[in-house]
């Protein structure tokens, strides 16, 4: 009789030993954040994970492009537009629409800082990789975190160039439960040169050989040479132009791109890791993320959605000189005769819905360093006329500032850089051909608190630290 | 049950047969109603443990020492007798049948009774109450049949799922289905049904093995399964066999039925339709003589009424098909001193209403037990069933939905070609045949289950048993959906196919020590303590194939590019150790308490364990001096319980921050689900609930039971919103509460009772109201859909609609109730406002057994009011032309026609724009009142004088019906929504009448 009744309590006495174990139930098709990223070949994947956000219909997908072209007169609403970025087009921003990029944006940001902050105290296993493999991985992270707040402040909070002081957006270099505040603009910029200046010298050139085979482009993900070139451009942004330039120089020296020319302009959009680019969203339409419908090859097709189409005054200022063969990436629509679509997202294997987006191409880098030598001296000509020459342009004798502007509204059309060419000038922005179809906000001058965008309301009343734009 | 019975009064009584010097007793035993000999009755000497049985002529012999004084005679369902000894050596009794069944025993949590002694809020249905009304599933027998408790069936599919609500909802994003526990071991319940419509675990039970259902409500009945106890434990006990001979039990049941439409909800005949369309033609300035609907220059609606030539074809007619319900069951049960059994299986073959649809089961179960010495005792009990479920698709609005598409397509648009071959032209229907649809394609599930236990007890020492139950369950199921190319248009070659396998596993070991001993013949202690451990696993095995051909339509003809498979799987496991203290002192005070720790985990590293405890007192004033001087006073008794438990009804890893795989530019990679931000704080809904109550019995006739209960949940979890700059939207996050409040009341009328005739009446009543009392810092609402919220102070997800205020006399048009309760035309000016809610304010049910000589009639009527339901699909159906050219329902005839007309129903427009049809608009909300007759039951017992010439024991012939007739005003065929809200195109129930015949051997 004791003798079950001592059985019984040796029994019992093992259940509660293993019982902590035994309430431990993991996940099997997903994975735990600290599983996840307890080994290298975790936060190998978990890396590239970060970037998928970028190729989310509110990002490079589709709408940060086509918010930029069509608030700033390169693009306007088409005659088959249902309607889609209709308020972008007139300005009618409230804190209701505007999460979109916000949102993904911070998601890259809080993903890259998961593994950032891993790497910290991180410590390999013995044979699983290098020190110098887990330091690309810190620079690929340090990239996309810089990237995602400089495209951040530069949408939610006025240009540097008009107020370096003013609220810019919250800095976020770790992932955490909290309600942080705004930065000042010159802050998040601080950090976002910081962060580009730590990832540059950490890039292992032969990384993505080694660990990543199958990778489909290998421009679509970041490298040394992309550092410099957002660098180049993020000091071109502050109007910083002497740095501007040397990071420019870097990546034109670097001898790793060259220029599309006359003959293939015209078929370069849409081919994987084209020669002139530096850094591209690959699409695809089985990728996470992917928007699919959205896209925005889907949004600039007449035979798409095609909502948005080409301004006439776009298309009059390619016309103004004859033998721009940028004048060729066009498709008339063919129910819509005198309405024209960009062909730069001319769709993948016969999918309209999967583009490659370029972020970064070598023509800017000379066009930034020809806008920074007009400003601080040095043959500004010689960088403004490489770019004419090769698209089918005669060399120009004088160069002006307007020539500039031109000549990257020309060049970058629908890719989503021209709204931010008008705020960094403080240009204001007047638009001749809208069809009647702008609502409000034709024209917008310089200053107006139309240049940040307003928080979005879920942000709003999700963090009681946040302040909102004025006017919103 | 008679089993448990005795082991119960052994253990109360703590008999042990002893032997001493004295004198013999000896006597017989008979039953005042029909005069018949008793076997089994104890007969004890009053405050000793010396006792006997009688024998199978009621026959007793007892030899009693010379200091007794008084016996006693105990037997269920009589009244215990006491008979002063003095010098009388023969003593025969006559016992009294005890309509209250105070000495009833009833299964309770993690054991058996005496309804006297139960401190909680228990409710019982015994087998009498349920044994002839046809079901696919047990606790669908509970509607209508207890205070309290709402069933709800959202689907009338055979084999569908049920709802059931104990005292209101008690969460917002966890579970609020109560936890079956059958035979001690809980089950799984709900639907892990892929491919069909709708399924339910609990289908795979035999109703005719169930011998009877205890529902455990309140914190004291319920607190001891702590974690999962919250929504109330629905306690199912099967049969198990009666000593002595061999009985063969054999029953057929044959049904048919039809759709319940007790309000004649319908589509408009070709006549009706033809003529709305074409006055729409009209209204909207459309000519109606050169209008054409298909083809240029058709002037299908040239003439005034729909010409005699066009053929037309009842779509609805062939959707909706007749039931008809065969059952046959066969079970045999006997037992010995030592062992017992019952043995059962059952078929069923139940075709739906809905036309092509059915439910086939074959279940079996083998009931042992074996008492291997005194002390020892073993049994099992095993469960075998198959069940394969042919479903059409039928919960969403798709046109190869038999019951949508036939609402919707016009008439005049037919069903086959000229030559006979199936005509896919039909624009009303999107041009999709579900006829066609109906012939080959395929939705189907088949499942196999298996319930196993084995339970072990050991008696240490006199009063202290020791008991081990180690169950299993295991459920596989394989399920196809085929869409064959052959039910779409030419041009469409290719089919495509989903295939889906799944395992359910589940283990529980449960072990207890019980000790019980009366002290000083006053106070009764029973201590328990238990431990349990439970694992739970769950694997889903997809694949889908397109583009195969229907010469072949398996898997084995896909190509790579064009499959897909997944795999999902969850499991979770709790450990449990818990305790309950009974102390009765002398059948007037009784006490108790629970306390039980759960570890689960489902739940975060800082709050995986959670500890519940219930405390009850309850007083039985019947058994006091001074009331027993009140000759009319047959029970009063009061109750009052208070306690804690916790709802474990959430994800199995909530508490994780997870990644998912997926892939960039062109390769797999890792990235955090935004469902899964991480919560190692992440713990149970907590329940803490009071409750008094009073049963009372007066005049050997009218018995009740009342109940008032508050249950206030705490640490409801609800998605906190985040800031975006955290990468997540929400967070899971303990943080609401929520309060249900309401009474229940009970009653049972023995009208009549005498040897021919009987009459009982019974009734149940209850109210339930619940409110948000915090939904987070700040948060007055919390959206639920397009047309409820959850709201601060208010109830669970009120209805917030557009205030449509009928039919402008003038013109016809719709109008609106705007901001400043003025009428307007414009939909855009709307206001939104709050109307109605989901929960009903009171439910009950009511019913009317008679006997009378060898017939008895038992009814059951069940009823709901005081809640709304939103008619989501007659937006479509109900659209004044906005679905056009589309048949419409013929709700719509009563539409305005001249000014001056007053009606709810405005006129009809072709491709109707007005906005008369809005989401969310109030015109589809309605009163979801109603009472039904739930069932009906007439049977006959043929007398034993015929019976002995057969050679058969019993023979019973009875007539069922379900759902005969229902009072309601719901603009649909059946009045019940799914219990959260929501949901559309309900499968309606079936009004059903079934013949059935049992015979006994």
């Amino acid at each position: 009789m004791k003798n079950i009744i001592k059985i019984l309590f040796v029994l019992m006495a093992f259940t509660i030993i293993s019982c902590e174990d035994y309430l431990v139930e993991e996940p099997l098709t997903t994975t735990s954040n600290e599983l996840t990223l307890s080994d290298f070949s975790g936060l190998s994947a978990s890396t590239l994970g970060a970037y998928s956000p970028l190729y989310h219909s509110a990002w490079y997908g589709a709408g940060f492009y086509i918010i930029s072209d069509l608030k700033a007169n390169n693009a306007k609403s088409s005659p088959i537009s249902s309607g889609r970025y209709q308020t972008n087009y007139s300005w009618q921003q409230d804190p209701s629409n505007t999460s979109g990029l916000w949102t993904r944006a911070y998601r890259t940001i809080t993903y890259a800082c998961n593994v950032l902050d891993e790497l910290e105290a991180f410590e390999l296993m013995p044979g699983e990789a290098n020190q110098a493999d887990v330091n690309h991985l810190k620079a690929e992270n340090l990239f996309l975190r810089a990237l995602s707040h400089f495209d951040l402040v530069r949408l939610f909070a006025q240009p540097y160039t008009y107020q370096p002081n003013g609220l810019g957006v919250p800095i976020v270099l770790k992932t955490e439960r909290v309600s942080p505040e705004r930065s000042t603009v010159s802050e998040v910029y601080a950090q976002v040169i910081a962060d580009l200046n730590a990832a540059k010298p950490l890039f292992k050139a032969s990384f993505n050989q080694e660990y990543r085979s199958g990778l489909a482009d290998l421009k679509g993900v970041a490298s040394a040479d992309a550092v410099d070139a957002l660098l180049a451009r993020v000091y071109l942004t502050m109007g910083d132009y002497a740095q501007a330039a040397t990071y420019a120089t870097n990546v034109i020296n670097s001898g790793n791109y060259s220029l599309y020319t006359e003959a293939n302009y015209g078929s370069v959009w849409g081919t994987d890791a084209a020669s002139e680019v530096i850094f591209e969203i690959w699409g695809n339409s089985s990728q996470t993320n992917a928007p699919y419908w959205a896209e925005i090859g889907y949004m600039y097709s007449p035979t798409g959605y095609g909502d948005v189409c080409a301004s006439q005054d776009l298309l009059d200022l390619l016309a103004s000189e004859a033998g721009d063969v940028r004048s060729n990436v066009f498709l008339e629509g063919p129910s819509n005769p005198g309405y024209f679509w960009t062909t730069k997202y001319p769709g993948k294997n016969g999918d309209r819905r999967q583009n490659n987006i370029p972020v970064l191409r070598l023509s800017e880098m000379y066009l930034i360093r020809a806008e920074a030598r007009l400003n601080t001296g040095g043959d500004a000509l010689a960088d403004l006329n490489v770019i004419r020459t090769n698209r089918g342009l005669a060399a120009a004798v004088t160069i002006t500032a307007d020539d500039i502007f031109n000549e990257r509204r020309k060049e970058f059309c629908f890719e989503g850089q021209i709204f931010f060419d008008y705020a960094r000038l403080n240009k204001s922005l007047v638009r001749a051909d809208e069809d009647g179809r702008i609502t409000e906000n034709k024209d917008v001058p310089f200053p107006s608190f139309l240049w940040a965008m307003p928080i979005p309301i879920g942000e709003m009343e999700a963090n009681p630290n946040m302040v909102q734009n004025d006017n919103y | 049950m008679k089993r448990i019975t005795t082991i119960v009064l052994f253990l109360f009584l703590g008999m042990q047969l002893a032997f001493a010097q004295g004198k013999v007793i000896t006597g017989t035993v008979t039953s005042a109603t029909d005069g018949s000999t008793i076997p089994g009755v104890q007969v004890i000497v009053k405050g000793t443990t010396t006792g006997t049985t009688t024998d199978m002529d009621g026959i007793y012999n007892l030899t009693v020492p010379a200091s007794a004084a008084t016996l006693q005679f105990t037997f269920i369902g009589m009244k215990t007798t006491e008979v002063e000894i003095g010098n009388l050596t023969t003593i025969d009794l006559v016992m009294e049948e005890d309509l209250l069944l105070l000495d009833e025993v009833i299964v309770v949590a993690y054991g058996v009774q005496r309804k006297e002694a139960n401190t909680g809020s228990v409710s019982v249905v015994s087998e009498d109450q349920i044994k002839s009304i046809p079901v696919s599933s047990p606790e669908k027998l509970l509607q209508g049949k207890m205070a309290g408790v709402q069933v709800n069936n959202s689907t009338g599919q055979p084999g569908g799922a049920t709802q059931i609500r104990i005292r209101g909802i008690s969460s917002i994003n966890a579970s609020n289905e109560p936890l079956y526990v059958v035979d001690g071991v809980a089950v799984a319940s709900g639907d892990y049904s892929s491919m069909t419509s709708t399924g339910n675990q609990l289908a795979s039970l035999n109703p005719n093995d169930i011998a009877s259902i205890t529902v455990l409500k309140d914190a004291s009945a319920a607190s001891v399964y702590g974690s999962r106890a919250a929504n109330g434990v629905i306690l199912l006990t099967t049969k198990t066999g009666k000593k002595g001979a061999l009985k063969v039990n054999f029953s057929a049941r044959y049904g048919v039925g039809d759709i319940a439409n007790d309000n004649d909800y319908r589509v408009m005949s070709p006549d009706e339709i033809y003529g709305y369309m074409r006055q729409a033609l009209i209204n909207s300035g459309k000519d109606p003589l050169t209008y054409s609907l298909y083809e240029t220059g058709d002037n299908f609606f040239a003439s005034p009424t729909l010409p005699g030539s066009v053929k037309t074809y009842d779509w609805a007619d062939k959707a909706m098909d007749k039931s008809i319900y065969k059952n046959y069951q066969l079970s045999v049960s006997g037992g010995t001193d030592k062992t017992s059994y019952y043995t059962s299986m059952a078929f069923t073959d139940n075709q739906a209403i809905l036309f092509g649809a059915g439910l086939k089961t074959y279940s079996f179960r083998t009931n042992i037990d074996q008492k291997v010495s005194d002390r020892f005792k073993i049994g099992t009990k095993v469960s075998l069933s198959h069940k394969e479920m042919i479903d059409k698709p039928n919960d969403a609005m798709y046109f190869v939905n038999p019951f949508w598409a036939s609402s919707n397509i016009l008439p005049w648009e037919l069903p086959y070609n000229d030559d006979g071959s199936y005509n896919f032209k039909l624009p009303s229907g999107a041009n999709t045949n579900f006829l066609a649809a109906d012939e080959f394609n395929d939705q189907w599930s088949k499942q196999y289950k298996v319930n196993g236990s084995i339970y072990a007890e050991y008696e240490i020492i006199p009063g202290l048993s020791f008991k081990t139950n180690n169950s299993l369950e295991m459920m596989f199921n394989e399920s196809r959906r085929w869409w064959d190319p052959r039910s779409s248009p030419a041009g469409e070659e290719k089919g495509t196919l989903q295939i889906n396998n799944n395992r359910l596993e589940r283990y529980t070991t449960t072990n207890t020590l019980n000790y019980s001993k009366t002290f000083a013949d006053k106070h009764l202690v029973r201590v328990l303590l238990g431990q349990e451990a439970f694992k739970h696993k769950y694997q889903t095995n997809y694949a889908q194939g397109e583009e195969l051909g229907a010469r072949i339509p398996f898997l084995s003809g896909a190509t790579q590019a064009l499959s897909t498979v997944d795999f999902g799987y969850t499991s979770y496991t709790l450990l449990s150790f818990f305790g309950i203290v009974d102390y009765n002192y002398e059948d007037k005070y009784i006490f108790s308490g629970s306390l039980r720790r759960d570890g689960n985990s489902k739940f975060g590293i800082n709050s995986r364990w959670g500890t519940f405890y219930s405390l009850a007192a309850s007083w039985n004033m019947h058994n006091e001096e001074f009331i027993k001087n009140y000759d009319f006073v047959n029970q009063l008794k009061v109750r009052a319980s208070y306690g804690t438990n916790g709802n474990d009804g959430i994800g199995a890893y909530d508490q994780y921050g997870l990644y998912s795989s997926g892939e960039y530019n062109g390769i797999s990679m890792a990235y955090p689900d935004e469902d899964y931000f991480g919560n190692p704080n992440l713990g149970w809904e907590f329940n803490t609930s009071w409750n008094i109550g009073l049963d009372f019995a007066i005049f050997n006739k009218v018995q009740g039971t009342f109940d008032y209960y508050n249950r206030k949940t705490t640490d409801m979890l609800l998605d906190l919103p985040l800031s975006r700059t955290s990468g997540y939207p929400s967070l899971q996050s303990n943080i609401g509460e929520l309060t249900n409040k309401g009474w229940e009341l009970n009653l049972t009328y023995n009208a009549i009772n005498t040897k021919d005739l009987s009459i009982d009446i019974r009734a149940n009543i209850a109210h339930n109201k619940t409110t948000l009392d915090y939904l987070g810092e700040d948060v007055d609402e919390i959206a639920d859909g397009f047309w409820r919220r959850h709201r601060l102070g208010g109830g669970f997800s009120d209805y917030y609609v557009y205030d449509y205020a009928g039919v402008n006399p003038a013109t016809g048009d719709a109008m609106w109730y705007d901001k400043d309760k003025n009428l307007t035309d414009k939909y855009s000016e709307a206001n939104r406002v709050f109307q109605g809610q989901i929960q009903p304010k009171l439910i009950g049910g009511f019913g009317i057994d008679v006997f009378y000589k060898d017939f008895s009639m038992s009814t059951s009527f069940t009823w709901k009011t005081g809640h709304n339901v939103y008619i989501m699909e007659n937006r479509y159906v109900q659209s004044d032309g906005f679905n056009w050219p589309n048949n419409q329902n013929s709700g719509l005839l009563d539409y305005w026609k001249e000014p001056g007309d007053l009606t709810g129903t405005p006129r009809p427009l072709v491709t109707n724009g007005t906005n008369s049809n809005a989401w969310g608009s109030s015109r589809y909300l309605q009163k979801g009142d109603y009472l039904r007759l739930k069932d009906i039951t007439i049977s006959y017992n043929l007398p034993m004088s015929i019976l002995e010439k057969a050679k058969i024991s019993s023979l019973r012939v009875y007539v069922s019906g379900v759902n005969i007739w229902t009072l309601h005003d719901v603009g649909y065929y059946t009045p019940e929504r799914p219990i959260n809200g929501g949901g559309y195109i309900v499968f309606p129930e079936a009004k059903s009448i079934t013949f059935g015949v049992d015979v006994g051997f």
